[in-house]
């Protein structure tokens, strides 16, 4: 994970909140996502939500270090395997 | 990030839904107009002339305040959704807004175009009604010269375009020796196929439907095991029988239903009371939807859960109140069908 990276959401993932779990629905789905859906967690929501096209990878690592009681292994684990997931399903570019 | 099976997920949000009363589930009528005329519809006549049918906006803006309250699965149906000139903008919308979608329709309108683009938006399905496979049958059931081959014209350009299929019949005079043959073309194609043996009287409570009623029973006999089954295993759908909640559906619960005028009412079937959601707000009209639900309860007309007869009955009391605006009566029509199921169930 390069922290000074910035990512941008893809416009075709649409968020919605469900039962207080954060979903992600891509508008146009491949046949193989029919009958799957993605649920983010609690940390993996955030960093979602942080995502803006203007913030870097280091700054918001930095923001969910203020917002979860966790160390940094732990966050840069987390978050480098969420932006590979995120990338594969084209959720981000 | 979690994948999850979609069935998983839906059960989990489901059981949350039933227990916050959440309006999860809706099915939105755009409109009552429709390019067939088959007699053994539920919508009269009368309702396709009326004026005043939403607008594309005044759809967003309803699209708009289900999200806000948490709706997500939308069925949109009719009439005929695709005599919409703005339903691919409807569908579109409605998938921005991020709504798993359903459409229930007969086919005939879906062009290669709207394939093309249904193959991207990909709803969890397209619900398509086969009133019989043979051209005679078909256009006497549907009242539209060339209706059969445009239908299947249309089942075609989704099914290679890999967009998930599903299948109805309603069991009629013109079609009760047709079911099997409809049954193994849902088959196919991978595509699951219910059956409605009963109708449904008409919103404005005519039971001309009924004269238009086929017997399960005229399927080819070796044929009625497979047909029987269709017919029970709509039933594993439903949850377990809830005694102190007439709706086992869920409306009311985390179900309802939008008229084509922007009214919030139970059901498709129950057409009062009805609220209107461009009149006040959405949330309003749920919350004042629940309270009346809820105190609907069983009473001594209810006989559902003594009767020896509920293993093969499909009561609901939107067949109640189409009979004779009650939600608990023991409706004939209903009775005597689940009688016949019971009955050639013990021949097979």
């Amino acid at each position: 994970m390069r922290e000074t990276m910035v990512l941008r959401k893809n416009k075709n993932m649409v968020t919605r909140v469900i039962d207080d779990e954060t979903i992600l629905l891509p508008i146009y789905k491949t046949s193989d996502e029919i009958n799957s859906i993605y649920t983010l967690n609690r940390v993996a929501s955030r960093v979602w939500k942080l995502i803006n096209g203007k913030r870097t990878l280091g700054e918001i690592k930095k923001q969910i270090l203020k917002d979860f009681d966790t160390i940094p292994e732990e966050v840069s684990k987390e978050m480098a395997k969420f932006l590979k997931d995120l990338k594969e399903i084209k959720a981000v570019v | 990030m979690k994948t999850q099976p979609y069935n998983n997920f839906w059960q989990q949000i489901h059981d949350t839904a039933r227990k916050k009363g959440t309006l999860l589930r809706v099915m939105l009528e755009l409109t009552y107009n429709c390019n067939f005329k088959c007699k053994h519809c539920y919508v009269p006549q009368s309702y396709r002339k009326k004026k005043g049918e939403l607008k594309t906006e005044e759809v967003f803006s309803i699209l708009d305040q289900l999200k806000q309250i948490g709706c997500f699965y939308l069925g949109f149906t009719g009439g005929e959704p695709f005599v919409r000139k703005d339903i691919m903008d409807i569908l579109r919308y409605a998938k921005r807004c991020g709504f798993e979608i359903i459409i229930y329709t007969n086919g005939s309108l879906i062009d290669e175009k709207m394939a093309d683009e249904l193959a991207l938006l990909r709803p969890n399905k397209v619900d398509i009604t086969i009133p019989a496979m043979s051209k005679d049958a078909f256009e006497k059931i549907s009242g539209v010269s060339g209706s059969r081959d445009k239908v299947f014209n249309s089942i075609e350009f989704l099914h290679k375009r890999k967009v998930n299929l599903g299948f109805k019949s309603c069991v009629l005079k013109e079609n009760e020796t047709e079911i099997k043959e409809i049954q193994d073309f849902a088959a196919s194609l991978g595509a699951p196929h219910r059956l409605d043996d009963l109708l449904s009287p008409r919103l404005d409570g005519s039971e001309e439907p009924y004269k238009y009623r086929g017997e399960m029973i005229k399927s080819r006999e070796q044929d009625r095991p497979s047909v029987l089954d269709c017919r029970l295993s709509e039933r594993d759908e439903s949850p377990e029988l809830i005694t102190d909640n007439l709706f086992k559906c869920g409306v009311g619960v985390s179900q309802a239903a939008i008229t084509p005028f922007g009214e919030l009412k139970m059901c498709l079937m129950i057409d009062y009371p009805k609220y209107n959601i461009l009149e006040g707000c959405l949330r309003n009209c749920w919350q004042r939807l629940k309270e009346l639900t809820s105190d609907i309860k069983p009473d001594e007309k209810y006989q559902c859960n003594k009767c020896e007869l509920e293993p093969y009955c499909k009561w609901c009391p939107a067949k109640a109140w189409l009979y004779n605006k009650t939600f608990t009566f023991c409706e004939p029509e209903g009775r005597g069908k689940a009688e016949q199921v019971r009955q050639l169930s013990n021949n097979i």
